[in-house]
């Protein structure tokens, strides 16, 4: 049974699952998980980082320059024999499709190649279009249900990549996207802190500076003297030269 | 446009939204947890969501081989669901139990990759549901701890049975042996009632006191008679009122609510409360076909797979 030292979750519904997820987070902290227990830290992660490969760049390019169907094509089809995505569906309810996707992708084999393509730099969003998109061709959902799994589906493969401790791209190549706004959030916050001080010094601590309160010990005499002597006449490094 | 490249185009727009929504969540979770990475927080995000789409089962397939991430850090704690997953779902147990949940048992243990080897290494076995082994005896512990059955030094005392030095209290009839009590109050002779008043007599006079006396004082009510004769008058008019109210009301029957004047409030019960009814009438979703619409937490109909319901025995068809 659940932790008896935690309250129960609260009731959490909603028809976005990012919300739902995070509202079970925050419900989480609240009843007194940290968040590494939510998500345990477990050494440096793998890099998915996607690399440039000509060869199969090219490899593509003559496989989608292999020809396309001449428009209408289909009409001519026999009639008799449909492609799977012609006839109805094998799941109209979208949370037994959901299921049935959710048990192909975590089949062992299926599995393993879902890390090493997330290993090598594969997006999330790809991949979850690529398993969709397959159940689709295979005739076992609309492309209505196709679209409402998506989000479920991205969620399963980011979990998986965080359990297999892969940091991976989720749509295209933003695999620092998040480190980075945590830099330029840092930054900011530095920049900030700076301004503060300098706007402090500013108002407050050139008003109390006064030569006579100045410690002879810090500043030597003979500099002291020259600057009580010349006063007015010491200009700035930045001021204005004479014209 | 062919068919295809309508729902490539739009595939990428869903996408997009959910990449746009996960930021956005994660931002939003940040503010509340401060001093947290946003690659933590995706973290949490990712596996809290997996538990949600599956109801558990992908966390336990996951987790059966990293048990410290997801249900807690021992063993224990993996097999009695403490974790966060644990949590969640209410109970480890029911994770395996559903059809998804026993088709995703294992496969990061087969995979034999990274996944499972770093838990192994790490000396966290999967999730067991086997019986704890039997509690151990009194003898058993004795036996561990090796304590000492005697206090070094000590002996018996001698002449223990009485206190030494103890002698017959004056007066008294007979004696407990070794304390040498009194069985009965001293002088008890004459003195009558209960114990109280046989005390308020038999002290003062061992003691060489005059007796306690006190004269007997009359009640409120038989020194005020005239205030008494009064109230019980009150008190019964009252009473024969309400009785005879209740009689009418009971014969007549209640008044009919017509009107504003006579409209009352309904009484929702406990079952318009469900956060799942309360959602669906908020999003005007018919209740009886729930089961099309895709909702995810921890009331929507697809959690409570784990629910005993779904858990209990069912007889094989013969």
């Amino acid at each position: 049974m659940a932790d008896n030292n935690k309250r129960a979750p609260n009731p959490v519904i909603s028809s976005s699952l990012s919300e739902a997820a995070a509202s079970t987070v925050l419900d989480g902290l609240d009843a007194g998980f940290t968040i590494d227990e939510i998500a345990p830290d477990r050494g440096p992660k793998i890099r998915g980082e996607a690399k440039f490969n000509q060869e199969k760049l090219n490899e593509l390019v003559s496989l989608s320059s292999k020809g396309a169907p001449i428009p209408g094509q289909s009409l001519t089809n026999n009639t008799e024999s449909t492609y799977s995505w012609e006839k109805p569906p094998k799941f109209t309810n979208p949370r037994e499709a959901l299921d049935d996707v959710v048990g192909s992708i975590m089949q062992p084999e299926a599995m393993k190649n879902i890390v090493s393509a997330l290993a090598q730099g594969a997006a999330v969003a790809d991949l979850g279009t690529a398993i969709l998109y397959a159940k689709f061709n295979e005739g076992k959902i609309t492309p209505d249900v196709m679209m409402m799994l998506a989000e479920p589906v991205m969620y399963t493969i980011m979990a998986i990549g965080e359990e297999a401790n892969i940091q991976y791209n989720i749509e295209g190549n933003d695999l620092d996207e998040f480190d980075e706004e945590d830099n330029d959030e840092e930054f900011k916050g530095k920049v900030n802190e700076f301004r503060n001080v300098l706007t402090d010094i500013k108002k407050g601590a050139t008003k109390n500076i006064e030569p006579s309160k100045i410690d002879s010990n810090v500043v030597p005499e003979s500099i002291l003297a020259q600057v009580k002597e010349k006063g007015p006449e010491i200009k700035s490094l930045l001021s204005k030269g004479e014209e | 446009m062919g068919l295809f490249k309508t729902l490539k185009k739009a595939f990428k727009k869903v996408t997009g939204f959910v990449k746009k929504a996960v930021k956005k969540v994660v931002k939003g979770v940040k503010k509340v947890v401060k001093k947290v990475s946003s690659s933590k927080i995706l973290k949490a995000l990712a596996i809290a969501a997996a538990v949600i789409v599956t109801g558990g089962a992908a966390m336990s397939a996951m987790g059966a081989t990293t048990g410290a991430g997801l249900f807690g850090s021992t063993v224990g704690a993996a097999a009695g669901g403490t974790g966060f997953a644990g949590w969640m779902t209410g109970t480890a147990a029911s994770l395996t139990s559903t059809a998804l949940g026993s088709a995703l048992a294992t496969p990061f243990t087969m995979l034999g990759t990274g996944l499972g080897k770093a838990a192994l290494a790490l000396g966290v076995p999967a999730i067991s549901n086997a019986a704890v082994s039997a509690p151990l005896t009194t003898a058993q512990i004795t036996a561990n701890l090796n304590l000492p059955t005697t206090i070094p030094g000590a002996t018996a005392v001698p002449g223990a049975t009485t206190i030494p030095g103890a002698t017959a209290v004056p007066g008294a009839t007979s004696s407990v042996a070794g304390l040498n009590l009194p069985t009965t109050i001293p002088s008890a002779a004459g003195a009558t009632g209960t114990a109280a008043q046989q005390l308020a007599v038999t002290v003062p006079k061992s003691l060489g006191l005059p007796a306690a006396s006190a004269t007997p004082t009359a009640s409120w009510f038989a020194r005020h008679p005239k205030l008494t004769s009064a109230g019980i008058g009150v008190a019964s008019n009252v009473a024969t009122g309400v009785l005879t109210g209740a009689a009418m009301q009971y014969i007549q029957g209640d008044p009919d609510t017509v009107g504003g004047g006579g409209a009352q409030a309904a009484y929702e019960g406990a079952e318009f409360m469900d956060p799942l009814k309360v959602y669906a009438a908020q999003q005007g979703i018919n209740t009886d076909g729930i089961y099309q619409h895709m909702m995810y937490g921890n009331q929507d109909p697809s959690s409570q797979y784990g629910n005993d319901l779904y858990r209990q025995q069912t007889f094989g068809v013969a």
